[in-house]
């Protein structure tokens, strides 16, 4: 049975219940309420973000529930991407991390993953001056400041 | 929307903080310096994993005020981590005082503390900070020392009280002062795993006894208070030889402490059989499933001792060693990897030899055609002019591999000429494919021994290309040629194999999973244009190729170029050794 999904612009979505479950959100919610056609309402995500969201559980709809490895580390697989998701992350910036606020709020983790992991690409191998261009924050440290923390920290360069 | 979604996501901690896992300590270093915000929320989680090496930890030993020891200072109640390469006493007194001059706490968290080295300057002084340390930190989990430490009785006495400790790591110790630290480190009831070099060649008989006690009462105090309390897991006792030996490895492994699931097969001493020690693994390592191989010299008689200890194992699905070699002589009767390959077949998943000097190629076919579980067979050399290590097409053709679910493939081919058996194989297979007319026929007959020689070679590696085509799940594959002396091929022998036009690199294109290639120079001179497009087109997940050579070839072949601009993010590596 599809059920239907409302963005915060009032749009609505016809989806099957396996892909809306992917969010832990909306599977909750299904079960609290029962069998009912009524809309759910979700007032944090835009339609153009739902899309994406949508087109993503789509596409992972019979994935298996993610079991933590935790014998690997994390460091080693954060370039571990799937081809796919690569593709799907290639979005704009603004874009990206809509995705990340929609997948926290709609509790999908797989999908909170990706984002991160295409974040933290974006970060490495970077200079503090490269971050904030990347990301359009304003530098609040004065020169001093800066060489300060540098040398503070300094263990923590070539690691 | 007035407030950029970036600018949410880095405003949220438990956002902000799952980006964290896939940072290096170098790149989050970087993000503590882009603005004040994130400074606050990143610095204490760069310091909760402190590593203080060289040339860095001459700033703290400075008597001056340093930027670092102020930052350390600030940060001691996040630090869960520290390692230093050499016992460093200014660091030490740090962590234990704060600071002399104000009312900062010390480090009272600490999960994991290594030092690699001990430092003969101001030893006393170290000592005493060290058990102070151990004193605050009652919570530790994971401990490294080196042995010179516990020798300090006040060391020796904050061990004894860690109540909390998985993990001790001690290095090489003698005879008499591993006994005290055997006797602190026994009965601590969390402790799983246990990696000490005690070397007890001089003082055999002098300590035997008291080893026994000391064993005999860490078991009653690990077992008296908790009848279900941890036993040790993991266990590491480098191997000493050339002494009278050392009792340790037999009276551990027969005891209560133990019930292992991963080992480095210890050097015992010379009062058994082999046979005793396949018995003690068998009656007192049910669990046992992985076992680490130690590093050989020149003992051969070693040799039977591993087989013996493999074959008492039951159901082993590790097997490791990062310095291997097998010091049977071709034709004798084969031992550890064979005696592995004959009791484990079942469940063996993990075969990796990172550097080895010899490992037979027979061997390494039984490996491949009897373990159907295998997901990782590594075998390489870092050193390939002076090492052993290939695997013959002859071998290889002589069963097929079952091992369909590998992931990790190392290997390093040889095409010796084909000894008779597989010769008349091939020469009847190529007779089915080719019953086509009189006039090949013809040709096949006045083509010189050499030429036929050189035909059949290329049909065997056809067949070996194909085989590794056929592991689909294959995601890293190394592919290495044997060079050592023994063998006839050279290098310009292989050079076409994996290009398109003259080789069989189209027999693995069925490989869709491959994500890592490491190529020996013989592999990629002759690639061009026609196989990176082929590698672009079939193997879409390929994300990283290792080259063995000269890297400015690399970058001056144009082809290579090209992948890497229709996949920005390939990563090109050069330095490595096959």
């Amino acid at each position: 049975m599809p059920v239907i999904l409302v963005s915060s612009d009032a749009q609505e979505f016809k989806v099957d219940k396996e892909v809306a479950e992917r969010s832990i959100l909306i599977k909750n919610m299904l079960e609290d309420v029962g069998e009912s056609d009524s809309p759910i309402p979700l007032p944090n995500v835009t339609a153009a973000v739902l899309t994406k969201v949508i087109e993503y559980c789509e596409h992972h709809r019979n994935d298996p529930v993610q079991v933590p490895d935790e014998t690997d580390d994390p460091r080693k697989r954060s370039n571990d991407i799937e081809e796919w998701d690569m593709k799907f992350m290639q979005v704009d910036q603004e874009m990206l991390f809509e995705i990340i606020l929609a997948a926290n709020y709609l509790d999908i983790k797989p999908l909170l993953d990706v984002g991160c992991k295409t974040v933290a690409n974006i970060i490495k191998g970077k200079t503090p001056e490269e971050i904030r261009k990347a990301f359009n924050i304003v530098n609040d440290f004065t020169p001093e400041e800066e060489a300060q923390i540098k040398k503070e920290n300094e263990w923590a360069e070539d690691r | 929307m007035p407030k950029s979604a970036a600018r949410v996501v880095f405003a949220t901690p438990k956002l902000f903080l799952s980006l964290l896992p896939h940072l290096t300590p170098h790149d989050l270093a970087q993000c503590l310096r882009v603005c004040k915000g994130w400074l606050h929320l990143l610095e204490p989680i760069l310091w909760m994993d402190f590593c203080l090496e060289e040339p860095h930890d001459e700033t703290l030993s400075d008597t001056r005020p340093s930027p670092m020891k102020d930052a350390l200072i600030r940060n001691l109640p996040y630090i869960r981590t520290v390692k230093c390469s050499v016992a460093n006493v200014a660091l030490l007194q740090v962590l234990t005082n704060g600071s002399s001059t104000d009312s900062s706490t010390p480090c009272t968290q600490l999960k994991r503390l290594e030092i690699k080295e001990f430092n003969n300057t101001l030893a006393d002084l170290t000592s005493r900070y060290l058990a102070t340390l151990l004193d605050l930190n009652r919570c530790l989990t994971q401990l490294e020392l080196p042995i010179e430490f516990t020798h300090a009785k006040a060391v020796s006495a904050s061990l004894s009280k860690l109540e909390s400790l998985q993990r001790l790591t001690a290095g090489h110790c003698w005879g008499g002062e591993g006994i005290v630290l055997l006797e602190n480190c026994l009965p601590l009831p969390s402790l799983t795993q246990l990696f000490i070099d005690l070397d007890m060649r001089w003082s055999y008989y002098e300590h035997r006894i008291t080893l026994e006690t000391v064993i005999e009462e860490a078991s009653i105090a690990r077992f008296s208070r908790d009848s279900n309390a941890a036993r040790i897991k993991s266990l590491q006792l480098p191997s000493n030889r050339n002494g009278d030996g050392n009792p340790l490895p037999l009276l551990l492994l027969k005891s209560e402490l133990l019930d292992l699931e991963f080992c480095e097969i210890p050097w015992f001493d010379r009062e058994h059989e082999p046979d005793d020690l396949s018995e003690v693994a068998r009656e007192h390592c049910p669990n046992l499933k992985h076992l680490t191989c130690p590093s050989f010299k020149d003992h051969e008689d070693d040799g039977n001792d591993v087989a013996a200890f493999i074959k008492g194992c039951s159901g082993l699905r590790s097997f490791d060693s990062d310095r291997f070699s097998d010091h049977d002589q071709e034709g004798d009767a084969r031992r550890i990897i064979w005696t592995l390959a004959a009791h484990h077949s079942d469940t063996l998943e993990v075969f990796e030899l990172t550097d080895c000097h010899q490992v037979f190629s027979h061997d390494q076919q039984a490996i491949l055609s009897r373990c159907k579980q295998l997901k990782r067979f590594w075998v390489m050399s870092s050193t390939p002019y002076d090492s052993n290590i290939g695997i013959t097409y002859t071998d290889i053709l002589r069963g097929k591999w079952v091992c369909m679910e590998l992931t990790k493939l190392s290997l390093t081919l040889n095409r010796q000429p084909l000894d008779d058996d597989t010769f008349g194989e091939l020469e009847d297979e190529e007779g089915d494919q080719e019953e086509e007319g009189a006039e090949e026929g013809e040709s096949a007959e006045s083509e010189s021994e050499e030429d036929c020689e050189l035909r059949l070679i290329s049909i065997a590696a056809k067949s070996v290309y194909t085989r590794i085509g056929r592991l689909q799940k294959l995601e890293v594959l190394a592919l290495s040629i044997d060079i050592s002396q023994d063998t006839a091929a050279e290098e310009k022998d292989y050079a076409w194999d994996l290009t398109l036009s003259n080789g069989w690199l189209g027999e693995m294109a069925g490989l869709k999973n491959l994500k890592t290639l490491m190529l020996h120079a013989a592999f990629w001179s002759k690639m061009g244009q026609a196989e990176v497009e082929f590698m672009h087109e079939r193997w879409p997940l390929l994300s990283a190729i290792y080259f063995n050579g000269n890297a400015l070839t690399v970058q001056a072949q144009p082809h290579w170029q090209w992948l890497r601009s229709q996949r920005p993010h390939l990563l090109y590596n050069y330095q490595f050794m096959l």
